[in-house]
């Protein structure tokens, strides 16, 4: 290369993306004197970077500032945390069966038994049509174990 | 049984002379024949006419013996009661539930007033003569009191044992919902008892927590359980309070209140709140009730219609779905039949005082 190159290609060869450049630079003391002070410009603005120290006599007030409320805090705690309280309580009492007391399911069909078997007392009850068409379900019984043959029949 | 026999026989020495034909037949059904028998029944249960085949075998002592047969003509569910014991023995299950019959006398109404309450619901009139099994037998008809009469059952009733041979029943559109009927029946002297005890077969599992049938009256079951019995306030017209059964489930009691009207029964169920209900099969339809959202779900004897209203209710009939909705509306606020005392009526005297308003 006979010819300087441009500053923008010796800041690119600077970041390492053009290393065409490399022999160039070697031998022309212009092209060095350029980079290094494109050196020295990079560490003049790290060093810019580092943050002064925030004054002590700033930072207290700032970290010990807080908004007006905060001053009632103390007062309300108990007041609050009682509220809440109160108002879980009641919650619990409305719907807390609904949400932690016994949740059972019970097959239809085992109210469909019981209806039948009832049925079954009357003097003209279709007998054979209602043993006929729900046998198993005659022969359910209230009990977990046989919850899985509660199909009607 | 024993009892059931001597007072139906009482009934239909009492039916008075100028009374009809007709009642003094049905009432002559009603007592179970005093002679053993044995035939084979055609069951048909709703309007697609699907129909199964019963073999049946009973005895004047109370011992019944029922054979459901398969299409090829193989027994699918054998039921054996000997009065005290019945088994039901699902063989495509490989499975006996052991249990006890149900049995008119499990309930308050006594046959008499049973009778009588149907008779103050229905008419009862002789449709003449017809043959059923190769037998003679009187039919008799069961209609509505209404200015148009409805057709709801048919009977007949066979003339020289007082046997049902034949028993339609029909919905409220005059249309045939179900039909029992003896296709062969013979009436030997004696039959042995010793086929009306069952021993389940090897190798099968026997259940013995069958639905055990009971009754108690409201106060009994109000005492039995922590719930606020919760009645409704309104049933079709012609059914009255019966009695009440307690039924348990997890540790859950649910009280099921009977209703009958002679011929029909209606179920409604209360239950603690936080119980759930698990249909089989098809998903119940939603409907909307005057303070709740209920399910609704068909099956082939009536409909079940459920909700929450604090606690868990379940009405069970072959009623209209707004007869269903009405009942649903009816049912007190907890409060409500706290204060009102028991369900907001009192015990059971009379069936005659027990017509909700």
């Amino acid at each position: 290369m006979s010819e300087h190159p441009s500053f923008e290609d010796l800041s690119a060869y600077f970041d390492g993306e053009e290393g065409a450049l490399a022999s160039h630079v070697d031998s022309c003391e212009a092209c060095r004197e350029t980079l290094s002070s494109l050196k020295a410009d990079r560490q003049a603005i790290r060093a810019a970077w580092v943050a002064p120290a925030m004054p002590k006599d700033l930072l207290d007030p700032i970290a010990h500032s807080a908004p007006w409320w905060h001053a009632f805090i103390p007062e309300l705690r108990v007041p609050l945390l009682a509220t809440a309280a109160a108002c879980a309580a009641l919650l619990l009492w409305s719907r807390g069966a609904d949400w932690f007391g016994p949740r059972v399911e019970i097959p239809a069909d085992l109210f469909v038994a019981a209806h039948n078997q009832y049925e079954l007392t009357l003097p003209l009850a279709p007998t054979e049509r209602i043993l006929t068409e729900m046998p198993r379900g005659l022969a359910l019984g209230f009990d977990p174990d046989q919850e899985k043959d509660s199909g009607v029949y | 049984m024993v009892f059931i026999n001597t007072f139906l026989s009482a009934v239909l020495l009492a039916v008075p002379a100028s009374a009809s034909e007709a009642e003094a037949f049905l009432a002559d059904s009603l007592i179970p024949p005093l002679q053993a028998y044995r035939g084979t029944l055609e069951v048909s249960a709703g309007s697609d006419g699907r129909s199964k085949i019963v073999e049946v075998v009973s005895s004047p002592e109370g011992g019944v013996r029922r054979e459901i047969l398969d299409r090829l003509g193989l027994p699918l569910v054998t039921i054996v009661s000997d009065g005290e014991t019945e088994w039901v023995y699902d063989r495509v299950k490989n499975v006996v539930w052991k249990g006890e019959p149900a049995d008119a006398d499990l309930k308050l109404l006594d046959p008499d007033e049973e009778m009588e309450l149907l008779l103050e619901n229905y008419t009862v009139r002789s449709a003449g003569v017809d043959r059923i099994a190769e037998r003679e037998c009187r039919a008799i008809e069961i209609l509505t009191r209404a200015e148009t009469p409805l057709l709801l059952r048919r009977i007949c009733v066979d003339e020289e044992s007082g046997l049902v041979l034949e028993r339609r029943t029909f919905d409220g559109a005059g249309h045939e919902s179900g039909s029992v009927r003896f296709l062969h029946l013979e009436m030997p002297a004696l039959i042995e008892e010793r086929g009306f005890k069952f021993r389940p077969p090897a190798g099968v599992s026997v259940r013995e927590n069958r639905l055990r049938p009971d009754y108690m009256e409201l106060q009994e079951a109000a005492a039995a359980t922590a719930l606020t019995p919760r009645l409704p306030r309104w049933v079709p017209n012609g059914f009255v309070f019966e009695s009440v059964n307690l039924l348990a489930y997890r540790g859950t009691t649910v009280l099921h209140y009977r209703y009958s009207d002679g011929i029909d029964v209606l179920s409604v169920f209360q239950a603690p709140r936080g119980t759930r209900l698990k249909f089989a099969g098809e998903r119940p339809r939603s409907m909307q009730l005057g303070g709740s959202k209920g399910e609704l779900a068909l099956w082939s004897g009536g409909k079940t219609l459920t909700w929450s209203s604090e606690d868990r209710f379940v009405i069970i009939g072959r009623l209209s779905v707004e007869s269903l909705r009405r009942i649903a509306d009816s049912v007190p606020e907890k409060k409500d039949a706290k204060n009102e005392g028991i369900g907001g009526f009192g015990g059971i005297d009379g069936f005659g005082e027990e017509v909700l308003p």
